[in-house]
């Protein structure tokens, strides 16, 4: 109940109309409805499990699954009205030094470029750095900040197949002065125009809306797969590292994750996303 | 949402940040009469800035001949529609801002453009509006018309670019200018979404948003950028303006206007206030100007048609593309205008008229007749 007092806190704080609060509120009162929990059981598997992820592999077989509503994000602006994805999929597993979470949902399209009419399919889980029951799901507060675990389909394109060129979606550019041109975002290191990139992952923290910053130390790992219209994508993290802005998982201590799923087809990006607020995750001890 | 004062539409108006407008205000007159449309602000603007991979179809600087022409397509088409009616009272708008009553779900009303709008950044050139009788013939007033209009960013003192931003990754200097900041940029396009004018672009290499840098590393020595320095009609002068109620009668830019009132805003309706200012060109129909430049139409131009009269305004308008220094102080005599730096050096001195020379028609130097071979 904390929890869901601050949720509404926050709601009512960052809301900028009444109408976002009722129509949020009716739309987490429908998923407390669904009020589950995932429950990450203690498997023994070698590190390597975690650090070259098959989202097929079968040792997911044996996992349960839990079917999350997703909601659309309205909370602030901008928004959608309406979920371009209404279900995930979740299963969670750990082996006491990494947890990873599987994610499936239909997506009819696989979308790994970005355009101006193109926009990436993707996938973010969330946890809560310091108390769980004061941080917003909604990127964290100023106290209180978030992780964001964040795997993008042309992300792992990138690294699959080649970094996007123009002519990947518009095959007949023809250009002949590029020995001038600059490209400011990637000479500054942007973490979104990488060239050389290395994983389909990024880290990040948040402490409110605007806030999302990347993490240079990454402890993670991610790897999706896009079959007949579906998208089965693996996360995985340390649950215990060194870094102040990772969150701390221990097995047989609750915790708390959120989800979010991106569109490409329907140009989500940003904020314009699918979301699950905060939902127990139950890390199992050894039995 | 926090009210601002614009100065351009003459009201208040809302808008997601506090009112606090810059030291000093990076902003540009272009003379629309002297615009021939040869590209070069373009050309010097794409070679220096925007030649690189995803810049393909990039100008932060374009040339765009109205009606017909627009870059990206239909651009102002789709604002005015977006803005709804747009109704003045005198000189307070009385419409709606881009900032005003925005959909649901979002913060500016605006419009994505598709990647192909960006593919012919010469449609409509040269194309007039109006039918040519058949058989008709030029009778001293052209019975068509068309203008070009040359434009880059307005490093608004409202931007909308800003205003959209969910990451706050875009943001306006002490001296006005705007910027993405492409290390916190993160491609969302909002900003491509909520430019009025179309000036923030989505780079799909870089996979993040580029926009005119108003030549800050030029601005910052005391230069004019690129497009105003390469303007070979003169066209173009680029300075600090004072803020609304301090301007300044030795200010050229204030002069012209705050003062004269002789340039006016690209659509003030959009209530960004966007700093480059434009002098309407004199023989396009009033309706056209008055929805584009706002209600000080009819007065600008006639403050322009009377220019040999105002040796003052005379003085301003000599100091276009005569330099590449930027003149933040004038001063005139009888027979020239006189530009200075912010340092106080005098950077420019133009004749009101230009010397007359008459050479001999025979060369005795070189041994040979000068003539015309015509």
């Amino acid at each position: 109940m904390q929890n869901f007092k601050c949720i509404v806190i926050t709601l009512l704080r960052t809301s900028r109309s009444k109408f976002y609060v009722l129509s949020s509120m009716f739309f987490f009162l429908s998923s407390l409805a669904m009020a589950q929990e995932i429950r990450a059981p203690h498997v023994v598997l070698g590190n390597s499990f975690f650090e070259k992820l098959n989202p097929n592999a079968a040792e997911w077989n044996q996992i349960s699954e839990q079917i999350i509503q997703m909601l659309p994000q309205n909370i602030t602006t901008p928004s959608i009205f309406k979920t371009t994805v209404s279900q995930l999929k979740v299963k969670a597993l750990h082996n006491n030094k990494w947890v990873a979470a599987r994610l499936e949902w239909e997506d009819k399209t696989r979308d790994a470029n970005v355009s101006l009419d193109h926009a990436s399919d993707a996938c973010a889980i969330q946890f809560p750095l310091k108390e769980m029951d004061k941080t917003s799901p909604f990127m964290g507060g100023k106290d209180f900040p978030v992780e964001i675990i964040h795997w993008k389909a042309i992300w792992q394109q990138d690294i699959e197949d080649h970094y996007q060129t123009v002519k990947d979606l518009y095959p007949n550019t023809y250009f002949e002065t590029y020995q001038f041109g600059i490209q400011a975002a990637t000479q500054v290191k942007n973490p979104i125009s990488e060239p050389a990139r290395k994983t389909p992952v990024e880290e990040l923290v948040a402490a409110g809306f605007g806030t999302l910053t990347h993490q240079s130390v990454e402890d993670s790992f991610a790897w999706g797969s896009w079959e007949n219209g579906k998208w089965t994508v693996v996360l995985a993290h340390k649950m215990t590292t060194r870094d102040p802005n990772d969150p701390v998982l221990k097995a047989g201590k609750n915790s708390l994750i959120a989800f979010a799923i991106w569109e490409g087809s329907s140009k989500n990006v940003g904020a314009r996303k699918n979301y699950a607020p905060w939902i127990p995750l139950v890390l199992e001890a050894k039995k | 949402m926090p009210k601002v004062k614009n100065w351009q539409i003459g009201r208040e108006m809302e808008y997601p940040y506090e009112d606090k407008r810059p030291k000093k205000q990076v902003a540009y007159v272009f003379d629309t009469n002297k615009c021939i449309a040869c590209q070069t602000c373009s050309s010097a603007c794409k070679t220096t800035w925007t030649s690189g991979p995803g810049q393909e179809s990039m100008f932060w600087n374009n040339t765009e001949t109205k009606p017909y022409g627009f870059y990206p397509k239909a651009w102002d088409v789709k604002l005015l529609k977006n803005l709804g009616e747009q109704t003045w009272e005198g000189d307070t708008y009385t419409g709606k801002t881009v900032f005003e009553e925005p959909p649901a779900g979002e913060r500016i009303k605006g419009h994505l453009p598709a990647y192909e709008d960006y593919a012919n950044p010469n449609v409509g050139e040269d194309e007039v509006f109006g039918l040519i009788e058949k058989g008709a013939f030029f009778g001293s007033v052209h019975n068509a018309w068309m203008f070009y209009l040359t434009r880059i960013c307005n490093h608004c003192t409202y931007p909308a670019c800003l205003a959209a931003c969910p990451r706050k990754a875009i943001y306006k200097r002490d001296d006005g200018i705007v910027l993405v900041d492409q290390t916190r940029c993160r491609g969302y396009k909002e900003c491509v979404k909520a430019c009025p004018y179309k000036k923030v672009f989505f780079n799909m290499v870089t996979r993040t948003s580029e926009k005119c840098i108003a030549c800050y590393p030029l601005l910052e020595k005391g230069e004019q950028p690129r497009c105003v320095q390469t303007c070979i009609g003169k066209i173009r002068l680029m300075s600090w303006l004072s803020k609304p109620g301090e301007a300044k009668e030795d200010n050229p830019l204030d002069y012209i206007v705050l003062i004269k009132k002789v340039a006016l805003p690209l659509y003030p309706q959009s209530g960004t206030e966007p700093n480059v200012y434009y002098i309407p060109p004199v023989h396009v129909p009033r309706e056209f100007l008055l929805q584009m430049f706002g209600p000080g139409v009819d007065e600008a131009i006639q403050t322009y048609k009377a220019v040999r009269s105002d040796p003052k305004l005379l003085a301003a308008f000599l100091l276009f593309g005569n330099t590449s220094k930027i003149i933040t102080r004038f001063a005139y005599n009888e027979k020239e205008a006189i530009g200075f730096n912010e340092k106080g050096e005098e950077v420019v001195r133009v004749p009101f008229t230009e010397p007359f020379f008459e050479r001999e028609m025979f060369d005795a130097k070189l041994q040979v007749y000068r003539h015309n071979t015509a």
